[in-house]
């Protein structure tokens, strides 16, 4: 491959570069069996608690499919965090960036990678979320939800997650600011339903992402019609594309080998 | 009045009064003031019994409670209604009252929280004109698993209204069917075991991977 081609498809390497690192490396298995292992206890804890008998099946079905979603974000947040500021630490940054492949095109590769870890939890949650949804008109539906709610979610934390890494010196920080920035997007799940009322807050929770992608599951999940509430879909999408369409071209110009927002 | 008695004794005498005369007026002295203080202390109780019987009196309006279920057997997790009927069968109207629906385990050590069973436990009436009745629509979620009983309880602020009671709904609720122990447990156990079906595949190609380094 010369170092046109390289420039052209640098992305493919480095995609197959971090896939092999992340699935032969221990990594991804090891994230896939912790993912299992919390759904299994989750859904043991479910069914054996009394007091969940309080909610709804409707209700288990959407918490179900947000705490997998949640799940997902954190555990490709975390990796995504590690993506450049971890190689900062290690010290092997420097030898990647001497490539010929163009620095938005390791970004691509570095964010493509992420996503097979979702999209390896997604066959692992699908048991748990047809256990409870079975015996419901909603269970094909909950299915779909997930992989259209959780790609856009997970999508979207990835790019945060690497964002931050490609500009943050060291791990900890990146850590500790990806960490920050979910947080902020997921409080808005907590408030309470008279707070919610309020036509900002509502406003708020329109235009997060996360907030956005949870109400209209849960609109979903209630019986409500797919085209009703589709438009809660656009915040996601529209923040998904400018992540992963100006993120790479973002760092392309500004990704170095101190970190630093300077191009 | 002793004065009256002997005035009597006198006239009864022809106006003599003699030794006899005077013993028969004591005489009736003594035989009338029994039966007077008798009569007083009646009249006193006619008087005063409305002011200090009243507390410890029951009323005579009576209130009987109807309810429309005797038995249900259902799965925990299941919602159920029913309806309790109260009528004023007395003369008076009620006061104000208090309808509350208790919920009991009939089995020592089952844990029951009636906050989660009901989310209204307790209805408030106004008074009930005699002959009046009143439907109460009750739901109540099964929580737990096991027999159980409710009922419902009628009781007023007035502390001279007597409370009653409705005769009890057994409920036999049947395991949760949404989500069974017996079919989590499979899930459960069998998923985490491909990841480390995968796990333990990528730990051999690794060390395989460092076994053939090492070769070369």
């Amino acid at each position: 491959m010369n170092e046109e081609e390289y420039r052209q498809s640098g992305w493919q390497v480095v995609l197959t570069s971090e896939l092999r690192r992340l699935w032969l490396g221990r990594w991804g298995p090891l994230l896939l069996l912790v993912f299992s292992i919390f759904l299994s206890v989750y859904i043991v804890i479910l069914a054996a608690d009394p007091e969940m008998n309080v909610l709804s099946q409707r209700m288990i079905i959407n918490q179900t499919i947000q705490v997998t979603e949640l799940v997902g974000i954190v555990a490709v947040l975390l990796l995504g965090a590690d993506s450049f500021s971890g190689e900062r630490d290690r010290g092997s940054l420097e030898s990647l960036l001497l490539t010929p492949v163009p620095r938005g095109q390791l970004v691509i590769g570095k964010l493509l990678a992420l996503l097979s870890l979702w999209l390896g939890m997604i066959p692992i949650a699908i048991p748990y979320i047809a256990l409870v949804a079975r015996g419901t008109d909603v269970a094909m539906a909950s299915l779909v939800l997930l992989v259209i709610g959780g790609t856009l979610l997970v999508g979207l934390s990835a790019a945060v997650g690497v964002l931050v890494s490609g500009l943050s010196p060291t791990n900890l920080m990146s850590f500790a600011f990806a960490v920050g920035v979910m947080l902020l997007l997921v409080a808005p799940t907590q408030l309470p339903a008279g707070v919610r009322d309020s036509p900002i807050v509502d406003w708020l929770v329109v235009s997060n992402p996360i907030t956005a992608v949870d109400r209209y599951q849960s609109a979903v999940i209630d019986g409500g019609a797919w085209t009703n509430g589709v438009w809660l879909l656009l915040s996601p999408l529209i923040a998904l594309a400018l992540a992963f369409g100006l993120g790479p071209r973002f760092l392309n110009n500004r990704l170095s080998l101190h970190g630093g927002f300077r191009p | 009045m002793n004065a009256g008695i002997c005035a009597g004794a006198r006239h009864l005498h022809a106006g003599a009064v003699t030794a006899r005369g005077v013993e028969r007026c004591l005489a009736a002295r003594r035989r009338l003031l029994p039966v007077c203080l008798i009569l007083l202390i009646g009249l006193l109780l006619f008087v005063l019994a409305p002011v200090t019987g009243a507390r410890n009196s029951p009323t005579d309006a009576t209130v009987s409670v109807q309810i429309s279920k005797e038995s249900a057997a259902l799965a925990a997790a299941e919602w159920m209604e029913f309806d309790t009927v109260l009528r004023n069968n007395g003369a008076t109207a009620t006061p104000p009252l208090v309808v509350h629906l208790a919920i009991a385990a009939l089995e020592k050590g089952r844990y029951v929280d009636p906050e989660d069973w009901s989310p209204q436990r307790t209805q408030y009436l106004p008074p009930l004109q005699p002959g009046e009745s009143v439907r109460l629509p009750w739901r109540l979620l099964a929580l737990n698993e096991g027999a159980f009983v409710t009922f419902v309880t009628v009781v007023s602020a007035e502390e001279s209204f007597p409370p009653a009671v409705s005769a009890s709904l057994r409920l036999q609720v049947a395991p949760d069917d949404i989500l069974p122990l017996k079919d989590v447990i499979p899930v459960a156990a069998v998923v985490p075991l491909f990841p480390l079906a995968l796990l333990v595949f990528a730990v051999a190609h690794t060390r395989r991977m460092a076994a053939t380094r090492t070769d070369r």
